[in-house]
């Protein structure tokens, strides 16, 4: 205070001398305290904010993980209702259901890889443009932004509802309509394993319906490209492909490369819309491995599956597991060392 | 998100661009119209006039023909769900919905965030191994834990499970949003927590006073999209919440049971739940959609 060269009245002078006995009274500004009291206070504080989180994830993921190893090694005993050990016999039925042709684990790891394909190849691009054209500023931007947010925001129910009505019922009279000519076609037949009609027409609705998926973060990531950097482009005259090839995508990579990352690591497990439009009743025919391992467990979604499926659906999870983990981290290595930088 | 105009240049990528979202959008609004018109008609117009607007209705065929807003009224008598004795019907799953999002969207928000603060803020022995396991959950997949989380929940918390158990199996710190908030409070400077410890604040008053308020923009946001995802999921109340049912999970019930119950073979009924159900959060998304978009920003997987 007295440094400060304040030149005011009395009352001024008055007012600070009485802040001055205040600030001694009150002991404040608190005198140092010790490192030791400072980092005893962090540690408390840490403690207090980290146990629940660390707890959490000690039971409910390394727990749980662990318990899901061992029932890969075990069988359930419908008499006792226990889990006992059974050394190998439930990887042995997977791995004979894969050598298996027709209804087997091994048409649905092809299933699986379409579906994967699709995701990778078609969707990302689809979803990174899609929000590339609503941050550029496109013309009806406004309009577009909600309009593409309705398959994130309405339930995907309402929309496996609508479009199984539309499928049923809509598509056959527009069929009827164009030939003059009534249609049985059942673009949800899921009993067709040579065309598996219903199997692409759910794999076409999922794509469609991720048209715009993950808008939010792409904008997240595409707002923090600088305008300098934007406007320097414009002054250089590139086109729209241009700037986003040179100057978004390299921006933006991370998260693409987070994105690629994380469909990897659901190629065993993503279901899509299959449990959604059949629930289990497709079992064999049009399943995915994702959707083969949920109905095992979640059985037909009205009462839970037995636990003798249990053990079954835990050793194909552990085995897969440690089929796409290498995969996945290669891929996320090679994505890091070749993808665009933003140099 | 700043507002930022950009000046828009036609060229054929553009219009390309324009043309490809335009039809899809389209696509979009055809079948949410379809749906609409479909669900004000009455069961047997639909059977024999599926696209069309609903038939003209004279005294002789009022229940069969003409426009039936009746059946918003009706849905919330005829899309129920029974369990252990009680019947849920349209207003009690809204409500299960309500609580099951509210809960699970709080609780997902707080364990990420807490641990996203800790690790971006404070430098402590776990630091490192927190942050790394979190890169670890999401790059390494665990496929099929499903039965062993089952068979957890049911050692720990017996049959039926109550939502804080849910909320407390179901969020883990290690998801997506952990990047989200860590990207967050890396780029949200110390000095204004300097600050306020000169001024005597300890660190649960900084936390709750500062970096949490410098943070609302995205909390609001991840929350927000939190809260319509949960709203809109069936799988976790079907697993781990099945005997208070949400409006999602009935409606997979009720679409994938062959009983003969009105609401499963009254299609315009099944219709007008679905835009019920899809009120709330499109109001939500409504309201809040500049806070949502712009606002969640995600690092890559640098570990």
């Amino acid at each position: 205070m007295k440094d400060s060269g304040f030149d005011g009245g009395f009352f001024s002078r008055l007012k600070w001398k009485l802040y001055d006995l205040r600030v001694k009274l009150s002991g404040k500004p608190k005198k140092k305290q010790s490192y030791t009291s400072v980092k005893r206070q962090e540690t408390i504080f840490l403690t207090l904010l980290l146990a629940i989180p660390v707890i959490q994830f000690c039971i409910f993921y390394i727990g749980v993980n662990i318990n899901s190893i061992l029932m890969a090694f075990q069988e359930y005993d419908g008499v006792t209702g226990e889990f006992k050990m059974a050394g190998l016999v439930q990887f042995r039925k997977i791995i004979e259901q894969l050598g298996t042709d027709g209804f087997g684990l091994r048409d649905e790891v092809e299933r699986s890889t379409m579906q994967f394909l699709l995701a990778l190849l078609v969707s990302l691009p689809l979803n990174v443009f899609v929000a590339f054209c609503v941050w550029r500023n496109l013309p009806f931007a406004g309009f577009f932004k909600v309009v593409l947010f309705l398959p994130s925001m309405i339930p995907s129910i309402v929309f496996v509802l609508l479009g199984r009505q539309f499928l049923s019922h809509g598509v056959p009279e527009i069929i009827e309509m164009i030939t003059g000519m009534p249609s049985t076609l059942d673009l949800l037949d899921y009993r067709d394993p040579e065309n598996l009609t219903g199997f692409k027409t759910v794999l076409v609705f999922g794509m469609w319906m991720n048209f715009a998926g993950g808008m939010v973060v792409y904008l997240g990531a595409m707002s923090g490209i600088s305008d300098d950097v934007v406007e320097y482009g414009r002054m250089e005259n590139i086109n729209m492909l241009q700037e986003f090839w040179y100057i978004v995508l390299p921006s933006i990579f991370p998260t693409i490369t987070t994105y690629i990352v994380v469909t990897l690591a659901g190629f065993f497990t993503n279901y899509g819309f299959f449990y959604s439009f059949f629930g289990n009743k497709a079992s064999g025919t049009v399943t995915t491995l994702g959707h083969h391992f949920f109905a095992l467990v979640a059985g037909d979604g009205r009462t839970p599956a037995g636990m003798d499926q249990y053990p079954e659906a835990a050793a194909g999870g552990l085995l897969f597991t440690l089929i796409v983990t290498p995969i996945t981290l290669g891929a996320k290595w090679l994505l890091e060392k070749y993808g665009p930088s933003e140099d | 998100m700043a507002k930022q105009k950009r000046n828009f240049k036609i060229d054929v990528f553009a219009v390309i661009s324009l043309v490809v979202i335009g039809i899809y959008c389209l696509s979009l609004l055809v079948l949410i119209g379809w749906g609409f018109l479909n669900s004000v008609k009455a069961q047997i117009d639909f059977r024999t006039n599926a696209l069309g607007f609903p038939s003209l209705a004279g005294p002789e065929n009022a229940y069969q023909a003409g426009w039936h807003f009746d059946n918003y009224i009706s849905a919330f008598n005829v899309l129920k769900v029974e369990r252990n004795g009680n019947t849920y019907y349209l207003e009690g799953l809204l409500f299960n919905s309500l609580l099951y999002a509210v809960a699970m969207a709080f609780t997902n928000v707080a364990m990420h965030l807490v641990v996203a603060y800790a690790c971006a803020k404070y430098t402590f022995k776990l630091n490192k191994i927190l942050y790394m396991t979190a890169i670890v959950v999401m790059l390494v997949p665990i496929v099929g834990s499903l039965p062993s989380e089952m068979r957890m929940a049911q050692l720990l918390f017996g049959k039926e499970n109550n939502l804080l158990e849910v909320c407390l199996m179901k969020n883990r710190y290690t998801g997506t949003y952990f990047l989200v908030f860590y990207a967050t409070y890396k780029s949200i400077s110390w000095t204004y927590a300097e600050a306020a410890q000169l001024d005597g604040a300890g660190h649960f008053q900084i936390f709750m006073q500062i970096m949490i308020p410098l943070a609302k923009n995205t909390i609001m946001a991840v929350f927000i999209l939190l809260f319509i995802n949960y709203w809109n999921d069936y799988y976790i109340p079907m697993m781990f919440w099945s005997h208070h049912p949400t409006v999602s999970y009935a409606l997979y019930l009720a679409q994938n049971s062959s009983g003969s119950s009105e609401f499963a073979s009254s299609v315009p009924k099944q219709l007008a739940a679905c835009f019920i159900v899809s009120i709330p959060v499109f109001t939500v998304f409504m309201i809040f959609r500049n806070q949502i978009i712009g606002n969640v920003t995600m690092g890559g997987l640098k570990g």
